[in-house]
């Protein structure tokens, strides 16, 4: 079921701890996604939304070496892509204007982030899917 | 000489004045038919009686025909000497003038010439006992010759005349008498009991029924006793009463009385002892008046009286009145003692108000005598005043209220006052004062809507506004900007939710520096929950508000690196899972790895906020893990190069890979290898960022194969990805035949104090 909703999708992972960057890249790659980055800075994030590449869905680490996350996930919103948060802090660093977004909290399962993933990208038609 | 039928006429006369007498009782009509019939029997046109007025000497002419208006019941003449009525009473017998011409006896009064009297007869009348009662006068017109016959008749007639008098006197006496009992007996408003010698009641007249109770016919025969109270009864009071008024005539009989019905009634009376002419006692008169109502009045009002007394002595406050003119004390309550220290007594003599004044403090003095003259004027006046009690030369406080008090004329003709005894009051409020200066915090009262009244000396001090700049909404300059619209808001709510509290920041005009603080206020309220001010303060929770913000952050950092770390740890035991032969050597390198891990969290955790690790510090860590291998190890490099927080970690456990690869492969596992660790700061040319450029050299060692496989695992996947994915770093890992070369450049914290070391 994982396989047939993330299959071929676009998904952009945000995640300035290589080690986990690297895990999670490899549960998507393992459940047939195209992984985009993985990126562990707020600045190249932000360059590579702004590319207009395009993207599926989105896995973003709130804190980037101390920078937040948050205005590349606003971007995101721009561009009606879905995406999850992950994040060591707890529910009142993120900002309620993200309040339905969904969010792993660390130390996150790779596995459950690509449930969270698959739910985000069923559940949040995208505009391209509109289009 | 009369003839018969003269005489037969004159008899006549005599007949019909005893018919008209038996007809009338009325002294003047009898008098008049009298002077009419003597006239018609002499032949003369005037005749009249003069009574005698004993206190005046003088006759009184009562009745008589013939004569012009103005004489009879007017006139009066002399009865002195030389009159000829003085002369006939004295006489006791008729006086006849023919001639007044020619008379030389008597004088006579002018209104007889005035009717043309010529001769006259004077004939005088006596009552019963011979007692005179005037005289009967006929007076002619012409000289006339009255003979001997005349004279007999008009004695005759004069002496039936007095008899007839006599009756007709005492009659109308006793008509009058009864009147006069008639209209004493009209009087209702008194009791008037008449009793006999032996008390048995005989009259009961007036409003003695009215006011008694009694019947007159129930009460008749009965003794006086009956009116009296029981109690007065059995304290023998009636006989008492009665015997004090026999014995002095009268006696007072002003007490309550008892009804028929039982009701009291106060009578003031007394009670009068009766004798008859001879002087002989015959009874008792008991007359009084029912004053019931007056006194009654009369208790209400004493009772009025004595509680309004009570108040005063019972009174905390002084109270006083004093007249208006010297302004002297009347009254002065109890509590003066206990206020002034003073003897009442004494504080009343002499000039009572100017030893008052002396009391007073000289600064309050002038005031309290503008605040007499008010009151003196019909003003109600309030003042403040100190005193300097005598007695322990202590002063205390007093608050008056004095008014002025009114006659039913409407003049001020007293003047009353209530004394307060403020001392504790202010005493309270003076520890209050100090308190409210002395404390922290910024204090302030406001009335409502935020208009301030007052501010504590500290609110001057930390904004630079005078009380007088703060006063109204001048306090709102000291605020924020941006925070004068909620401190505005507060206010408009704050009367609705009874209290005020904002946290805003406040600060010195003019300087752009603010403080946070917590401003509050409660309101005060009177009786009927109306509030009359408010009362605030303002706290510096600056300091406070800050090490929250900070307490914030840490803790949300904390969370940050500790679910970021479990990741790790979660990552590295998986990868460590995978390149382990069995689960010993898995033990062996996970615990190896995790001790890594913790000791950068023990170099993070020592440092304070704006701390950095520098690189010589991670190094010794390291190296100092690995006992026994300081000699074959040398460092030159700054000290002091501080590495930013967030690199700390990953570039730790590059170095820790490389350490243990040296340990279990290279330099550091063999005899003869050498490892040098030499590293330099240098800025970036583009940008100034200083750069951290870190050379690993292993030298002398032996390699082989199976070392050259181990050593590419994780440690070279983290220098060679890891640390340029995450630190944004350049690096380089070859193994050459000599060992291990790795260089690692990387971008530091911006400041940094380092100094030059050579090999350690």
């Amino acid at each position: 079921m994982s396989d047939r909703t993330l299959r071929d999708c676009h998904v952009l992972v945000v995640e300035d701890e290589y080690l986990l960057a690297h895990d999670m890249r490899t549960e998507l790659h393992n459940a047939g996604a195209i992984v985009v980055g993985p990126l562990g800075t707020f600045a190249k994030t932000v360059a590579l939304i702004e590319t207009g590449e395009h993207l599926d869905g989105a896995v973003l680490d709130a804190n980037l070496g101390g920078e937040m996350v948050f205005p590349a996930a606003d971007l995101l919103i721009e561009r009606g892509v879905p995406f999850v948060f992950t994040t060591g802090y707890d529910a009142s660093v993120i900002p309620s204007r993200f309040s339905a977004v969904p969010r792993c909290e660390k130390p996150v399962d790779a596995r459950a982030i690509l449930r969270a993933i698959e739910r985000a990208l069923t559940t949040t038609p995208s505009p391209q899917w509109r289009a | 000489m009369a003839s018969q039928l003269e005489f037969a006429r004159r008899q006549g006369v005599l007949s019909r004045f005893g018919d008209f007498v038996l007809d009338h009782d009325d002294l003047d009509d009898v008098l008049k038919e009298a002077c009419r019939l003597i006239a018609e029997a002499l032949d003369v046109d005037l005749a009249k009686v003069i009574e005698i007025e004993r206190p005046t000497e003088m006759g009184f002419v009562r009745a008589g025909v013939g004569w012009r208006p103005g004489i009879v019941g007017k006139e009066r003449v002399s009865l002195r000497e030389r009159s000829s009525e003085a002369f006939a009473i004295e006489k006791s017998e008729p006086v006849i003038t023919n001639d007044i011409a020619h008379e030389e006896r008597f004088e006579f009064p002018r209104f007889l010439r005035d009717h043309g009297v010529v001769a006259l007869v004077n004939v005088p009348i006596f009552l019963p006992g011979r007692k005179p009662y005037g005289i009967l006068q006929v007076d002619a017109r012409e000289p006339r010759e009255f003979d001997q016959e005349d004279i007999e008749f008009l004695t005759t007639y004069a002496m039936v005349l007095g008899p007839v008098v006599d009756r007709l006197k005492t009659a109308t006496a006793l008509r009058l008498a009864e009147e006069r009992l008639l209209l004493i007996n009209n009087a209702r408003a008194y009791i008037m009991v008449v009793s006999d010698a032996e008390d048995r009641i005989t009259d009961w007249l007036g409003g003695s029924e009215a006011i008694l109770g009694w019947s007159s016919s129930e009460v008749l025969g009965r003794t006086t006793d009956i009116i009296f109270t029981e109690q007065d009864r059995a304290a023998g009071v009636p006989a008492r009463e009665l015997s004090e008024a026999r014995d002095n005539g009268t006696a007072v009989n002003v007490r309550w009385h008892q009804r028929r019905d039982g009701a009291r009634v106060f009578i003031d009376g007394q009670t009068i002892a009766l004798k008859d002419h001879a002087g002989k006692f015959r009874g008792y008169l008991k007359i009084g008046q029912d004053i019931t109502e007056r006194v009654r009045a009369q208790e209400a009002l004493r009772e009025t009286e004595e509680r309004l007394r009570h108040f005063g002595e019972a009174s905390q406050d002084v109270l006083w009145m004093r007249d208006k003119k010297e302004m002297q004390w009347q009254y002065l309550s109890p509590a003066f003692e206990r206020i002034y220290g003073l003897d009442r007594e004494q504080a009343l003599t002499g000039n009572n108000f100017q030893n008052w004044v002396a009391l007073i403090v000289p600064e309050d003095q002038g005031a309290v005598l503008g605040a007499m003259e008010r009151v003196r004027a019909g003003e109600h006046v309030t003042f403040d005043y100190r005193i300097n009690r005598p007695v322990d030369g202590t002063i205390r406080w007093l608050r008056n209220t004095d008014f002025p008090i009114t006659n039913a004329a409407g003049e001020v003709t007293l003047i009353g006052g209530v004394g307060h005894d403020l001392t504790e009051l202010r005493e309270t409020e003076l520890r209050l004062q100090v308190l409210m200066e002395g404390i922290l915090q910024l204090v302030w009262r406001a009335e409502s809507e935020g208009e301030w009244t007052w501010c504590s000396p500290q609110w001057t001090a930390h904004t630079g506004l005078s009380l007088e700049e703060s006063l109204g909404r001048g306090w709102l300059e000291a605020f924020h900007p941006e925070d004068r619209d909620a401190v505005r808001l507060a206010w408009d709510d704050a009367e609705r939710m009874g209290n005020f509290n904002v946290e805003a920041r406040i600060g010195r005009v003019g300087t752009g520096q603010y403080r946070w603080f917590q401003t509050r206020a409660a309101p005060v309220r009177d009786q009927a929950g109306i509030i009359i001010e408010w009362l605030g303060t303002s706290t510096d929770v600056h300091d406070i508000r800050e090490l929250h913000e900070r307490e914030h952050v840490l803790v949300a950092e904390l969370q940050h690196r500790t679910r970021n770390l479990m990741g790790l740890v979660r990552s590295i035991s998986e990868k460590t899972a995978r390149g382990s032969a069995d689960l010993a050597d898995f033990r062996t390198r996970f615990l190896d790895r995790l001790d890594a891990l913790s000791r950068v969290q023990g170099l993070l955790s020592r440092l304070n906020e704006h701390d950095r690790v520098t690189f010589d510090q991670l190094i010794d860590a390291e190296l100092a893990a690995l006992d026994g291998t300081a000699d074959r190890v040398s460092l030159k490099g700054p000290k002091g190069v501080r590495l930013r927080s967030s690199t700390l970690q990953t570039l730790a456990m590059a170095i820790h890979e490389l350490a243990t690869n040296a340990v279990k492969y290279g330099a550091l596992g063999q005899p003869q290898g050498r490892l040098a660790i030499t590293w330099r700061l240098e800025a970036d040319s583009a940008d100034a960022t200083p750069w951290l450029h870190i050379d690993w050299l292993e030298s002398g060692v032996v390699m082989n194969a199976a070392g050259e496989n181990q050593s590419g695992g994780q440690g070279r996947e983290l220098i060679e990805r890891a640390l340029p994915y995450q630190l944004d770093a350049k690096t380089s890992f070859e193994l050459s035949r000599e060992g291990v070369r790795c260089t690692i450049s990387l971008p530091v914290s911006a400041s940094s104090d380092s100094e030059e070391i050579v090999d350690v």
